[in-house]
């Protein structure tokens, strides 16, 4: 029998943060969390355990990725095979460090306002079925998904609303981020999506041991 | 006649024995209208109903006499972190409002703890069940059964006094009384914020959220009422007024006139402890209606209205963060969404979100400190935004938008959040009235909302304070020896 994954979470102090690493530990993992300030340096913080985990989690959180310098810094040391998922905070982080901007979605954003996901290109990494249906949005900032169209570096849309990446990963690693909350209670697919993001890391475990 | 109107005679009985009193009343009811579709979808299994309708008591009517006064500190941090020793016995908490991650600050109110032995508690499924009675203590000593409080209450009534409705104060207000009008009790309330102020207020906040610095806000005001030495409150008075016109959550506290006084009428409650079990009601999302034909439309607006949903949506997903912080990884569910509650003349929308506790002898002092402040009245991310108010707000909140605990034992605890009441610091009477904000709020319309609040429980206010004064001291003869043999 493996060992569950490891997972390195990093919680930018969001009030929703919980309910991810509840959800992530009902699943069968073990997380460590990381709490992350904006403004802190990576100096501060202690990253032995991080090339341990199987998984690095990158929580949502208030503000803009510019206000955490450890958790962009964090994703030069991150190895390019080992998975990582971004919720909100933690997608817009990927796609600035991948040299993408951030736009207002609207003057007036809607937090917490449920919309439809609309299918873009098939996952690599995940069934194409978690990323439906309605999902729940607390963001004031998002990709607009003809920038990360014509973006080469390897990111992809997988699903979109309103104009806006809503998510996507990376083809030559997995790397994946939902600009939505799937451990919000009340967006469809969410607890799918965890779902088969564990059965990634349990399957990876299982052919590459992490030592 | 119901047994309420026993406890109505019962409280005028007990107000003559003893000053101090701290008084919990409650009065569940089924939602008006459960949603329809909605499920949380983020556990397996969607809907598991049957734990939080389990934990709710239907009526209960719980009266605590000469409570002792514990602690009363004013740093959040010591307080609960002091607390393993005194949870012990059944107590009561009074707890301000205060920012998640703020230092102590001078003027916050403090942080209180009684404990209590001499107490009697009424719970019934329904007002025509007849409750099951606990008592406990010198006082109460005789009250084993409902039969045992009712034949008090026969014998008080025959003793010539008409109650409730004349119903008199203690000693305190007899004082009082003698140098206060009617006309003085039902003073003018004042705001402490002028509509411009508060549109102020909420422009601020709605700036905040566009740029994505928090997500949801609850903004407050105060209204400024009599100076208390114009005016006490007395037990009979409040739990008449209670039974006049039921909310989910009455609490009186009245313990001393160096100690804060509260009467309030919530609807909302706060965390629910039966041994390892928590369940949370967060409401958001308020409607008024005018008539019964209304209520169907006002059921069907807010479930229409996408600022109301959102809002709702997003403190359910805060409030079970907060129960993921003490809870088994996997255990907290909304096993009811996006319920709509009717009572006095508005509708209001709660879910309801039950866990199991990782830790079963987690103490209550450190459960609320792992919860507070409410979610409900800060907004998201908490320690953001909970800041925020306290720079913005112009009074602070004292007492109001705090949580009331009652903790009759170490592994059961059910508490309220303090909304739609009468706080009286020591210098005045002082209400508080707020309304969440978020991107679509309309400035205008949240004003509005605050008057509607205000107007479904102002009148309460002048109704206590009529009751409260003494028509003449010769109608009642009751004496000490008299008095103190019905017991």
């Amino acid at each position: 029998m493996s060992r569950p994954p490891r997972l390195f979470f990093v919680d930018h102090r969001d009030s929703f943060s919980e309910n991810l690493v509840a959800a992530l530990r009902a699943r069968g993992c073990v997380v460590d969390v990381v709490v992350v300030d904006p403004h802190l340096k990576q100096s501060e913080l202690s990253l032995e355990i991080l090339l341990e985990c199987n998984a690095l989690v990158l929580s949502p959180g208030p503000l803009t990725p510019a206000s955490y310098p450890f958790s962009l810094a964090l994703l030069d040391r991150w190895p390019a095979d080992r998975p990582l998922l971004g919720v909100c905070l933690g997608l817009q982080m990927m796609l600035v460090h991948a040299g993408l901007q951030l736009d207002l979605v609207s003057g007036a954003p809607v937090h917490g306002r449920r919309e439809k996901l609309l299918p873009a290109q098939p996952s690599r990494w995940l069934p194409d079925n978690v990323f439906s249906g309605q999902a729940v949005f607390y963001n004031s900032w998002a990709v607009r998904e003809e920038h990360l169209r014509s973006c080469p570096s390897g990111w992809h849309i997988i699903a979109h609303n309103g104009g806006f990446v809503a998510a996507c990963e990376n083809h030559f690693k997995p790397w994946l981020g939902v600009q939505y909350h799937p451990e919000s209670f009340a967006s469809e697919q969410g607890g799918l999506l965890l779902d088969a993001f564990v059965a990634l890391l349990n399957a990876r475990a299982s052919i590459e041991p992490c030592k | 006649m119901t047994w309420l109107n026993t406890v109505g005679v019962l409280a005028s009985l007990l107000e003559q024995r003893s000053q101090h009193w701290i008084c919990y009343l409650q009065f569940e009811r089924g939602p008006l209208v459960r949603h329809p579709v909605e499920r949380d979808h983020s556990a397996a299994g969607s809907f598991l109903r049957s734990q939080s309708t389990q934990l709710s008591s239907r009526i209960r009517c719980a009266f605590a006499a000469n409570p002792q006064l514990v602690r009363n500190e004013k740093v959040p941090e010591n307080f609960f972190s002091a607390g393993a020793l005194a949870d012990a016995q059944p107590s009561v908490y009074l707890i301000p409002f205060f920012a998640s991650d703020s230092r102590a600050d001078p003027h916050e109110a403090p942080c209180l703890q009684w404990s209590y032995s001499d107490f009697i508690e009424l719970t019934a499924e329904s007002d025509l069940h007849e409750p099951r009675v606990r008592s406990g203590g010198n006082y109460f000593a005789g009250l084993k059964s409902f039969a045992d409080v009712a034949a008090l209450c026969e014998r008080h009534l025959k003793s010539g006094i008409s109650l409730p409705e004349d119903a008199r104060g203690g000693e305190a207000q007899k004082e009082i009384s003698s140098h206060n009008s009617a006309e003085k009790s039902a003073s003018q309330w004042t705001a402490s914020d002028s509509p411009d102020a508060l549109r102020g207020i909420i422009d601020h906040l709605q700036n905040g959220m566009r740029r994505g610095d928090y997500y949801l806000a609850n903004a407050t005001t105060r209204l400024l009422g009599p100076h208390s030495g114009g005016q006490r409150i007395g037990l009979c008075a409040f739990v008449k007024e209670w039974l006049s016109a039921p909310v989910r959550h009455g609490v009186f506290v009245d313990c001393g006139a160096d100690l804060p006084q509260v009467c309030c009428f919530s609807p909302e409650r706060f965390i629910l402890r039966r041994g390892a079990l928590v369940q949370t009601e967060p409401i958001k999302g308020t409607a008024a209606f005018d008539s019964a034909e209304h209520e169907a439309e006002g059921v069907r607006s807010l479930w229409a209205s996408q600022k109301e949903m959102s809002e709702q949506t997003l403190v359910t997903d805060l409030l079970r963060n907060d129960l993921n912080k003490v809870c088994q990884a996997g255990s907290v569910v909304v096993s009811s969404p996006f319920e709509i509650y009717s009572g006095n003349s508005l509708l209001q929308m709660q879910s309801v979100i039950c866990g199991r506790l990782r830790e079963a002898d987690l103490s209550n002092a450190q459960l609320l400190a792992s919860l507070l402040p409410a979610g409900s009245v800060t907004g998201t991310p908490k320690w953001a935004v909970s800041r925020e108010i306290c720079n913005i707000e112009s009074t602070p909140r004292g007492y109001y938008t705090g949580v009331f605990a009652w903790a009759p034992a170490a592994d059961e605890l059910d508490s309220t959040v303090l909304i739609r009441g009468f706080f009286n610091d020591g210098k005045r009477w002082t209400a508080g009235l707020g309304a969440g904000i978020t991107t679509l709020s309309d400035p205008l319309a949240e004003v509005r909302e605050l008057d509607l609040k205000w107007q479904s429980f102002s009148a309460r206010w002048k109704r206590m304070c009529d009751s409260s004064v003494i028509a003449d001291s010769s109608d009642f003869a009751l004496t000490e020896k008299s008095s103190r043999s019905g017991l």
